[in-house]
């Protein structure tokens, strides 16, 4: 015998695409990604220092699923030193070293980081905030890095805090990067399209992509 | 030189706040989702897998509806927004990675990240946007 205080079935509201709080934010925001990411999938990250503000600040952390042993192949060594997990990092300076301070320290620390490929199909923008005088906007998708022999698929989430700059663009005041392992099925899922190096068509970002006429360009890359 | 030290007070408090922050938010999302209101601002933002709530009183009820959870942090950064950015409102940007069980569900990897601001003396949530770590079909 047992009390029945009746069966909650709650269920999970369904997942749907990204989301901009206004039209204006979704222009501006999906263009900077576009260039953005080009010039971050390049050889060449060196012209990422026109996107960030001078005193600009960027942190990476990294964490395996839990749970999930790692294969060899999946290791994220190549961001793990780097990693500021607060959870892991109690050390009051080790935390303020890692937190990259200033666009030069930020664009040689990414110049670091394994080359990368991202799947423009996975992306996925949310931008909860934009004002003004800022717009915060997180993204979320999958990059494969660009290794001669293996390639590891990874997702990241990555946030950037961006504002008009004197020239008429907007550059990035803050950013955090995470990085984890895709999973079986994200893998599955990531590069159906042929994939075009270095450069980001975007499929997914589409019918948006806008193009920005000069004199009001959203440009952090030739401001 | 004091400006350095000033930058490395602020970051340090930075980290404090974010770890106060999410060891409270999440044990409310968890135990207490009555109190969650509190947290945010009147017109904070959550955008939940893509599904937007504005509003304080509009977002805690979003999230009493959730199944029960339970949520394991994985890994945590925090930095304090810049100042151009701000204009002198102290705000702090939360990065949270971890898992999530929902009743009878299996464990969900999620991505979270947050902005706090100091409200008068208290630190309210800005805006709040959660993804799982799934192929949206």
């Amino acid at each position: 015998i047992s009390f029945d205080i009746g069966t909650e079935d709650a269920t999970l509201p369904p997942s749907s695409g990204s989301w901009f709080v206004s039209d204006e934010a979704r222009q501006i925001v999906l263009v900077f990604l576009e260039q953005y990411l080009t010039v971050y999938d390049s050889d060449d990250r060196q012209p990422l220092l026109n996107a960030y503000y001078d005193s600009a600040t960027m942190s990476l952390t990294c964490s395996y699923p839990p749970g999930q042993t790692a294969s060899a192949s999946a290791r994220l060594d190549a961001y793990m030193k780097d990693s500021r997990n607060l959870k892991r990092v109690d050390d009051v300076n080790r935390r303020y070293r890692l937190l990259q301070q200033g666009k030069v320290d930020i664009v040689s620390f990414l110049s670091k980081l394994p080359k990368t490929l991202h799947d423009p199909t996975s992306l996925v923008v949310d931008v909860p905030v934009s004002s003004s005088h800022l717009i915060v906007m997180s993204v979320t998708g999958i990059f494969r890095e660009r290794l001669e022999r293996h390639s590891h698929v990874r997702w990241f989430q990555r946030i950037f805090v961006i504002i008009p700059s004197s020239g008429g663009g907007f550059c990035i005041v803050n950013e955090q990067i995470h990085i984890t392992c895709a999973t079986p099925e994200q893998m599955k899922a990531s590069f159906k399209e042929p994939s075009v190096p270095a450069a980001i068509p975007a499929p997914s970002l589409p019918a948006a992509l806008p193009v920005p006429e000069p004199q009001t360009s959203a440009s952090v890359i030739d401001p | 030189m004091a400006v350095v030290i000033d930058k490395k007070v602020l970051i340090d408090e930075a980290c404090s706040t974010a770890l106060e922050f999410t060891k409270l938010y999440y044990d409310c999302l968890d135990k207490k989702r009555n109190r969650l209101c509190k947290l945010y601002m009147e017109t904070a933002v959550l955008i939940w897998n893509g599904n937007s709530v504005s509003g304080n009183m509009q977002i805690q009820s979003f999230l009493e509806k959730l199944p029960a959870c339970d949520h394991q942090i994985v890994s945590l950064d925090a930095q304090p927004i810049h100042e151009e950015a701000i204009k002198g409102q102290p705000t702090v940007m939360v990065v949270v990675a971890g898992i999530v069980r929902f009743e009878k569900k299996p464990a969900q990897p999620f991505c979270q990240n947050f902005l706090i601001t100091a409200q008068d003396t208290t630190w309210k949530v800005v805006s709040d946007c959660l993804r799982f770590q799934q192929v949206l079909s």
